[in-house]
């Protein structure tokens, strides 16, 4: 789906409902066709538990959107924004973006487009980052432009800002990065702290209490004190004895007593053990390079599978000795229940078996799926998993190749020993699944339908409820709600509340890109 | 002639200082019993032993100066790359590191667990740590030139030494003596060098720890501990100063009240009175090869190879006693002898030819010529041990072969284990070459590593059965911690690696606790 859009001044006839008072018209940019590289409204809304955050790339704005219908500009002081990500509390969201200032004191120069008439070298964008509740920025500090991710503690009062290399491609910056250090900020005043954590630090985890923080970065893991004034590093772990030997953590999780950190490194067997109280490294040898961890807390192991090798590895937290248990076809992903782990196969492969591991006594259910899985979730009660699978190679046998032809829900019934489960066919390829809270059923958006499938996860009806338009995306909002977003280019997005099964739409929260305000310099203060 | 050994049941280990019982092949001859040659030789065609012919050594056990070290708790690794000791808790394997001094060669634990102490040979010291913080205690600046430590039985002295036996590369700087040696008050710190005989081999100390004696080719001296600054006796061993013999091996009576040396090519063994410091030549026939006292303390036999005859001199005013002498079986060559522990009962055989048999003198028979019984063995001998409770005796061959040895076992590394009460033998192909083992001081297992074979083998001795056990990497050392049957297996990996088996019923593999821990070097770089 583009985000790009033609605009024209019979826009107005797209069903917008809600423009605001003033007249819209008197400052588009041409009275004639226009394309636009970005689209009004950025898709990949963030909902908090009050309402939802919109990003609106060609105004440079964000929208606060709640299910009364209204929406309305946050005040950002000027800045653009550049990325949303929301805190854990479910009220707190933490706004990338910069502002533009002009490095003079003429007076007259008051826009963006007046300072670079006047020297185009002297127009610069201070990177900030914005701390947001309610609709309204609390808080603002400076930050690096180059951080594009975030990891949050539990009670949402920390976040780290870090550089994820694996969507590092259109950082944009000038001068020198840093890539040895990370960005503390405290959420309540936005006050940033850089820390020195090593090189290319990219996966932070935190201990339940949210007392410490441990960066993985190439070769070292760093345990900081959240609760020093300064961020403190209590202790520097070594991976790596010598410098030509670079150990690059994969994936990380904590051992649910906190004590322990286990990470996984790229293209090696060896699973790094972290004792955090007692300060030492073990390594376990694995038999391979694992594709996924799991860390599982009833049973208090962690379940390891293999991109190749049909074998689930489970390892308890005391000794962290290894329980090997073979699997008829390899799974490369896991999903943690309580109790279990779900293992499944997602690479591109003709691979249907989806396996539950129970940890405590290793007991392992298959379930055959019709086709291959592409994703799975489970119910918030951990009684079922749906899985949505993808069409692969007809089978010769009629009824198989109308399956296989297509997308799929499975249903996992996951109280079953014998492997139960539903299998639904779908034409369309299903674009978002959500569950209710109470599990009673999970909600599917499938690509083109104007419908949002409610499914019965225990008999497999589905009902079908109609939409106001076609739907793109499918979230979670508030205690019990969801949203749904459309494909409706000035903004589009609806509230579902599953008690009544109604639907609240809320729609043209995305104009401002269409007009050409001039954008007006923001002054630096001493409080800047 | 009948034997007068005394029948008294011995429990403690006479000159044991080690914590366990385990031995590595292949490095430095720590008690190595010598005959006139080299290379194993074999019987004549007429069925004598050619005595003119050069036979070589008897061979015992040896050492690895890297064993780690054990308290009943802890185990103490040295890693002399990263100038550290780690200490590992048992059975939780819980590491820590100590810094310590460059290049420690060697670890030591005392034998009330207190301490560990390791000598430092890059930095010329020696470093105390308190075993259970731990923490180092203190740091000693020693002399330079040393490579081998020996520490007290009480814990009070150590005393460093260079050992003539060590083939090194010499890495030491500046002036370079051969004849000094430090010693260390562990629990002052204080320091006290001194000059030996030249080329010390052995420093033995007596049972209360009240004095040490430092055996050189030349000169036997005795360095008085009982003061609070060590003082020297230097007492000349050899008439012959321009040319003397190898003093190849040195026995303390367990009062301490004289030395028995053994000297190479020697007609004589050489008794030094320690207290009054006299000198005297105990008369043999024509090449002792070894030289042991009894369980109960109150012989010592000397093997003399070249007459096939004992020599027993009472440990009571020896230099005042007729030895006992009795004749070896005739069709035999015999130059070790190795005692059960319980005194029942001694092992003759020799490791310098190619002779498939032992022989048993049974010490409770009075007519010797019904005491010696001449067992057959499936090869000649490489090693041979008798278990510490007297009960089993293990026998390891190299991969050669005898006129008399069965054709199954040819080219093949075998052992041999022997029930001592029926002589029931069980004798096993290996894989590779043994590099080590150890024997738990229970007498119920013993464990055998081999060259180049990620394994650990299982010794159930009472049911002569053994139990393969896989490890992760090519084991280096094998040894069992104190009073267990729990065993430790250092093992190849640039990070460190060690292995803990806990057989718990020998012959039930499913009980066993298997654990490995790899990269404890890596704690050395944790950083605060």
């Amino acid at each position: 789906m583009t985000n790009s859009i033609i605009t024209k001044i019979g826009l107005v006839g797209l069903g917008l409902t809600a423009l605001t008072g003033c007249d819209p018209w008197g400052n588009l940019r041409v009275d004639t066709y226009n394309y636009m590289e970005q689209g009004l409204w950025d898709k990949e809304v963030v909902a908090t538990s009050a309402g939802m955050y919109v990003r609106l790339p060609a105004a440079g704005a964000l929208v606060w959107v709640t299910p009364d219908g209204s929406s309305r500009t946050v005040d950002l002081h000027g800045a653009e924004t550049t990325r949303l990500v929301a805190a854990p509390d479910g009220e707190t969201l933490l706004v990338f973006g910069s502002y533009p200032t002009c490095d003079t004191d003429d007076a007259d120069i008051v826009t963006v487009e007046d300072c670079l008439n006047f020297d185009p070298d002297k127009l610069v964008l201070e990177s900030m980052v914005y701390v947001v509740k309610n609709g309204d920025m609390i808080a603002s500090s400076p930050i690096a432009a180059h951080y594009n991710a975030l990891a949050f503690t539990s009670d949402g009062s920390h976040a780290v800002a870090y550089l994820d290399f694996s969507k590092a491609a259109d950082i944009d910056f000038n001068g020198l990065l840093n890539l040895t250090e990370v960005v503390f900020i405290d959420l309540q005043s936005a006050a940033t702290t850089s820390v020195p954590v090593g090189f290319a630090a990219d996966r932070i985890l935190f201990s339940s209490d949210d007392e410490k923080a441990v960066v993985l970065s190439e070769s070292k893991v760093v345990v900081v004190d959240l609760t020093s004034t300064n961020y403190d590093i209590l202790v520097q772990y070594a991976l790596s004895l010598d410098v030509d030997d670079e150990v690059r953590p994969q994936d990380a999780e904590l051992t649910p007593d906190g004590q322990h950190c286990i990470l996984t490194v790229e293209g090696s067997s060896d699973l790094y053990v972290l004792d955090l109280e007692n300060e030492s490294i073990n390594i376990v040898d694995l038999d391979g390079a694992p594709a996924a961890l799991g860390v599982e807390s009833v049973g208090d192991k962690t379940a390891l599978v293999y991109q190749y090798e049909a074998q689930v590895d489970l390892i308890e937290h005391d000794y962290f000795s290894v329980e090997s248990i073979l699997l008829d076809e390899p799974s490369n992903n896991i999903a943690v229940g309580d109790g279990f782990a779900l293992l499944y196969n997602v690479s591109n492969s003709n691979y249907h078996d989806v396996y539950r591991l129970e940890t405590t006594n290793s007991d392992l259910i298959e379930y055959r799926m019709e086709n291959p899985v592409e994703s799975l979730q489970i119910a918030p009660d951990g009684a079922h998993a749906v899985a949505v699978t993808r069409p692969e190679s007809a089978s010769s046998d009629p009824l198989e190749a109308y399956a296989d032809e297509r997308y799929g829900i499975e249903v996992l019934d996951l109280v079953s020993d014998r492997g139960s489960h539903i299998s639904l066919v779908s034409n369309s390829q299903p674009l978002g699944v959500a569950f209710s809270k109470d599990s009673v059923y999970a909600l599917v958006l499938l690509d083109g339908l104007d419908d949002l499938l409610k499914i019965n996860l225990t008999t497999g009806n589905a009902e079908s409820l109609d939409l106001v338009d076609t739907p793109m995306s499918l979230g979670a909002f508030g205690e019990d709600g969801f949203f749904i977003t459309h494909d409706s280019a000035l903004g589009l997005v609806s509230f579902f509340d599953p008690a009544t099964d109604t639907f609240t739409s809320v729609g043209g929260f995305a104009t401002g890109g269409l007009f050409d305000d001039e954008r007006m310099l923001v002054q630096n203060t001493e409080e800047d | 002639m009948k034997p007068t050994l005394s029948l008294i049941p011995i429990l403690a280990m006479l000159g044991c200082s080690d914590n366990q019982v385990a031995y590595d092949m292949g490095a430095a001859n720590e008690d190595a019993d010598t005959g006139w040659a080299s290379e194993p030789s074999s019987t004549s065609d007429d069925g004598d032993w050619d005595e003119t012919e050069d036979l070589g050594s008897e061979t015992e056990n040896d050492f690895l100066r890297l064993r780690p070290a054990t308290t009943d708790k802890y185990l103490f690794v040295a890693n002399p790359a990263r100038n550290t000791v780690t200490r590992i808790t048992v059975p939780s394997l819980d590491v820590i590191t100590v810094d310590v001094g460059v290049d420690p060669s060697a670890v030591v634990t005392t034998n009330d667990y207190t301490r560990a102490i390791t000598f430092n040979k890059g930095s010329d010291d020696i470093t105390v740590i308190d075993a259970t913080i731990p923490e180092v205690e203190q740091t000693v600046t020693v002399l330079n030139n040393l490579n081998q430590m020996v520490v007290s039985p009480d814990g009070n002295w150590a005393i460093a030494f260079h050992n003539a036996d060590i083939e090194e590369e010499g890495d030491s700087s500046g002036t370079i003596s051969f004849n000094e040696i430090s010693i260390v008050e562990l629990n002052t710190g204080a320091h006290t060098p001194m000059v030996v005989g030249q080329n010390p081999h052995q420093i033995k100390f007596t049972n209360d720890s009240m004095s040490a004696v430092v055996i050189s080719d030349d000169r036997l001296v005795i360095v008085d501990l009982s003061a609070g600054t060590p003082s020297r006796s230097i007492i000349n061993i050899s008439d012959d100063p321009l040319n003397p013999p190898r003093a190849e091996e040195v026995e303390l009576t367990p009062d301490g009240a004289y030395a028995f040396i053994r000297q190479y090519g020697a007609d004589e063994i050489v008794l030094v009175d320690l207290v009054t410091e006299l000198v005297y030549g105990l008369p043999v026939a024509s090449n002792p090869t070894d030289l042991d006292i009894s369980p109960d303390g109150l012989s010592a036999v000397i093997v003399d190879r070249g007459s096939q005859q004992l020599f027993i001199y009472p440990t009571t005013e020896p230099e005042n006693s007729i030895p006992e002498i009795i004749d070896l079986p005739d069709t035999e060559l015999l130059g070790s002898i190795q005692f059960s522990p319980d005194n029942y009962q001694a092992i003759l055989y020799t490791t310098a030819s190619d002779i498939s048999h032992y022989t048993t003198w049974d010490l409770t028979e009075q007519d010797p010529e019904l005491a010696m019984t001449v067992r057959p063995l499936v090869k000649p001998i490489q090693q041979l041990t008798v278990t510490p409770t007297g009960q089993s005796l293990m026998v390891l061959h190299d991969n050669g072969s005898s006129e008399d040895s069965n054709p199954t076992y040819d080219g093949k590394y075998a052992i041999t284990l022997i029930d001592l009460y029926d002589f029931l033998d069980n004798p096993m192909i290996l894989p590779a070459e043994p590099t080590a083992f150890a024997n738990s001081l229970s007498g119920e297992v013993g464990y055998v590593i081999m060259e180049g074979v990620p394994q650990l083998t299982l010794l159930a001795y009472d049911a002569l059965m053994h139990l393969d056990v896989e490890l992760k990497s090519n084991p280096v050392h094998v040894g069992i911690l104190p009073d267990t049957n729990y065993a430790f297996v250092n093992q190849e990996h640039d990070l460190g690696r060690l292995t803990f088996y806990d057989p718990v019923d020998p012959l039930n593999v499913i009980d066993d606790v298997l654990q490995t821990i790899t990269g404890f070097e890596l704690n050395s770089a944790i950083e605060h």
